[in-house]
């Protein structure tokens, strides 16, 4: 019989937990718990308890929602369970954390991009009007 | 302390209205005059709404009618079909006062309240994270226990600015992660202008005042000028009897008095030969403009004629009109008075 989603999976003595992502939702439609596992179950293995949630697809009025019990986050992490990498991103913007290198690399990446894809647009637009 | 447990209570209680019985109520002529919103902005009413004078003025002319606070009403609650039974006195008093503690409970008034504050409050700014992503994050903290208005909402802007999310924003995720029945997520088409003007001409007022209730924070600007233009509705109607015996006749009888425009709810009063409600409005009106002129003069608050006289001849606005509505009271009362004194004659008593 599998534990709900919500959690209540035996807390396994001296094993590493991780907050981590479980995927809930459907194909083409990604929806995540955010839990708490033992590092070594799989990904939709049985969770010891959710955390919060995280939406990572654009509602109407242009916002990613994650919802966070912070209260059961800072117990967990005062336990001393690892963070995915996922996860530590998103609790570092919303000020849990100090936001993850990872977010600055991308970012950095992003703009670059963009402005490299302005300097092309600009190219390709003079080369028109020759 | 008092204004927090009755907006705790207030916002477990929700209630929906029977049509057929505002419309049975509906009155055929209208007298037009010039509307205007005014929304509680410049001076706090919450401690002169709280404060137990006012209360107790507000509860006593609210009336409780059983037969109307206890009227069938469609909110998709099963029906139970009517008992009777036989009962000694001391029960039927025991019932009466079970069935007064329960109306006291419908008929808590919402609260009155000043419009809320903008929230701007910036927690970081990281200008490097910029172009991360084109969107907004919301983190939204749902530690249990805690009440939606101090509920941690954060919003990351795409510029990288961390800040507390809007009014708005907030209120948006707590029905998203903490529905309260009876709301809804997006606000309904009623409380548009369009609709709403529509609705007001069918003298719908208590639905729309419930609903509002339903729907939004007491302090919410657009909670404070669908009432005002309901009351506003009310007062160019002069349907105040249509709220009678409801939880809103408290919050409209305030909002009158508070902006001065109570000559036309004490003429309607004295239409119907309620003096003593007048007189309470009266009191309502020196307790809340505390400068007025007719306060100065000291009239035995026991008078509620002299009461009114007193406020008709120093603060009055339409004193012409009300002088002539009390004259007409005076003129039936004395009729009557003779009407009585002649039957009496008449049976030789």
């Amino acid at each position: 019989m599998p534990f709900p989603a919500a959690g209540g999976a035996r807390v396994p003595l001296r094993t590493a937990k991780c907050i981590r992502f479980a995927r809930h939702g459907c194909a083409n439609r990604p929806f995540y718990h955010i839990v708490v596992m033992d590092k070594k179950s799989p990904r939709q293995g049985h969770v010891i308890e959710q955390l919060g949630t995280w939406d990572p697809l654009v509602n109407a009025h242009g916002e990613k929602l994650c919802s966070i019990n912070l209260e059961r986050t800072t117990y967990w992490i005062s336990k001393g369970a690892l963070i995915s990498e996922g996860c530590s991103m998103l609790l570092g913007l919303a000020g849990l954390l100090p936001i993850h290198p990872r977010v600055y690399l991308l970012a950095w990446r992003n703009r670059r991009a963009a402005a490299a894809q302005k300097v092309q647009e600009k190219e390709d637009a003079a080369q028109v009007e020759n | 302390m008092a204004a927090t447990v009755t907006l705790q209570v207030y916002f477990r209680s929700i209630f929906f209205t029977n049509n057929a019985v505002l419309r049975s109520f509906q009155r055929k002529s209208w007298r037009h005059c010039s509307t205007s919103v005014n929304i509680y902005n410049d001076r706090d009413p919450a401690p002169v709404f709280f404060s137990e004078n006012v209360q107790t003025i507000l509860k006593k002319i609210t009336g409780t009618d059983f037969n109307k606070v206890f009227r069938q009403r469609f909110d998709e609650k099963k029906l139970s079909p009517p008992e009777y039974k036989f009962m000694t006195d001391e029960e039927l008093k025991q019932k009466m006062k079970n069935a007064e503690r329960l109306s006291s409970k419908i008929l808590q008034m919402p609260p009155v309240l000043k419009e809320r504050q903008a929230i701007s409050n910036i927690l970081s700014r990281d200008p490097a994270i910029t172009g991360f992503e084109n969107c907004k994050f919301v983190f939204t903290d749902i530690t249990y226990g805690l009440p939606d208005r101090k509920r941690l909402v954060v919003v990351r802007d795409p510029d990288g600015t961390l800040r507390q999310a809007s009014w708005e924003e907030a209120e948006r995720m707590n029905q998203i992660y903490n529905p309260r029945p009876g709301r809804k997520l997006k606000p309904p088409k009623l409380f548009q202008e369009e609709h709403l003007t529509n609705v007001l001409e069918r003298g719908e007022y208590e639905f729309v005042l419930d609903s509002a209730c339903a729907q939004f924070e007491p302090d919410d600007p657009e909670y404070l000028r669908i009432t005002s233009v309901v009351y506003e509705s009310v007062d160019k109607k002069r349907c105040y009897q249509l709220l009678h015996s409801t939880r809103h006749y408290g919050p409209l009888c305030f909002y009158l008095t508070w902006n001065k425009k109570i000559e036309n709810l004490l003429i309607s009063l004295l239409q119907q030969e309620k003096l003593e409600a007048c007189a309470d409005i009266v009191r309502l009106y020196q307790l809340i403009h505390t400068d007025c002129k007719s306060k100065m003069i000291n009239v035995d608050p026991n008078q509620h004629l002299e009461l009114l006289k007193a406020y008709v001849e120093h603060d009055s606005l339409q004193q012409q009109q009300l002088q002539l509505a009390i004259q007409a009271y005076q003129e039936i009362v004395r009729e009557r008075q003779q009407y009585n004194e002649n039957v009496k004659t008449a049976h030789g008593l």
